[in-house]
């Protein structure tokens, strides 16, 4: 989603390609993904799991909503289709929604939170405005509260492991 | 050979360039300090909330209380281990810590399964809080990420001690 063009040191920030814009935009897509797979995971499902996705894609259209606001604020840049593990995660959700399996819907698209939290911190240092910063870190937050949700709502441990499973290398 | 103008042009050059270079210096020492500062009250508030958290587990024997005793206690070492990149070391807290910070106390003091998750709900949200605005000044990459990734892991706190104290798990903020 960004690529860094430098190695960075503790006042040697690395420059992402398309500067601040790029960053934001990319984290938008992300977003945008998440959004894209909530309908159709919410229609093969019913009464509080199918209320559980709603809200989650309520919560990620104002994610996305303050991510797109930010990006006009800076400037203009593409919005790029995540790849990776949050890609190969919302189409598992999707073919899973799509065969009628609710459950393994959310399965998917507990895992694609924990890709989106990974796409949002790699995102973090490569921003350079505070509010940004807050902004994205705020988002990676929130999705990790949706995870354990989904996981709650699944029958499964809500705190798997420790650091929301983000633990930077 | 330099000429003597050419010699006048690089001394006024270096005069030029000293200031600049030292406020640069000056605001850069200014914000490790700030760093600093901003980790260590992290550090300390993580070890209350392990040992609120510990004693709150004690008391009920809630297993949920527990794991996020010992989650608590895995983000203290790694703020622990940011700091000390930083070549400065903090302490572990004393025993009591939890009875004197005021987010954790009510934690740390609340008896009955019921009291204690509606305790541990507040709890976690000051905790998110609080690293929110961290990471609004923290400039270090490495920093940043382990910050998030501990707010990120509140988030998920905040989510499962809700759950447990019988409310919906996502309350009306970001987390």
């Amino acid at each position: 989603v960004v690529a860094v063009t430098g190695c960075g040191t503790r006042h040697d920030r690395p420059a992402a390609v398309g500067g601040e814009a790029g960053v934001l935009a990319g984290a938008l897509g992300a977003s945008r993904a998440l959004i894209g797979a909530y309908a159709p995971v919410a229609a093969a499902l019913h009464g509080s799991r199918a209320r559980l996705v709603g809200e989650l894609d309520a919560r990620e259209r104002a994610g996305a909503g303050a991510l797109a606001a930010a990006l006009r604020a800076v400037g203009r840049a593409p919005v790029p289709a995540p790849a990776g593990a949050l890609a190969a995660d919302l189409a598992r959700a999707r073919r899973a929604a799509a065969a009628g399996d609710g459950q393994g819907a959310l399965h998917a698209l507990a895992d694609a939170q924990l890709a989106a939290g990974w796409v949002r911190l790699g995102a973090l240092p490569l921003l350079t405005d505070p509010a940004h910063r807050r902004l994205v870190a705020n988002l990676a937050a929130g999705g990790a509260g949706q995870q354990t949700a989904l996981l709650a709502a699944l029958g499964r441990e809500p705190l798997p492991v420790a650091f929301a499973g983000l633990t930077p290398a | 050979m330099r000429t003597r103008r050419a010699l006048l042009g690089s001394a006024l050059a270096a005069l030029l360039v000293a200031p600049a270079t030292a406020r640069a210096a000056a605001v850069q020492r200014r914000a490790a300090a700030v760093e600093v500062r901003v980790l260590r009250d992290l550090i300390h508030a993580e070890d209350a909330a392990a040992e609120a958290y510990a004693l709150a587990a004690q008391a009920t024997g809630d297993p949920l209380l527990a794991r996020v005793r010992d989650h608590d206690r895995l983000h203290a070492v790694a703020l622990r281990a940011q700091i000390e990149a930083l070549t400065v070391s903090v302490a572990l807290s004393p025993p009591g810590s939890a009875a004197r910070d005021p987010d954790a106390a009510p934690l740390a003091a609340a008896r009955g399964l019921a009291a204690a998750r509606r305790a541990a709900v507040v709890h976690e949200q000051a905790r998110v809080a609080a690293l929110d605005a961290a990471i609004g000044v923290l400039t270090d990459d490495g920093l940043l990420q382990t910050v998030a990734s501990v707010m990120a892991a509140h988030a998920q706190q905040l989510a499962a001690v809700r759950l447990a104290a019988g409310r919906a798990p996502l309350g009306t903020g970001a987390a």
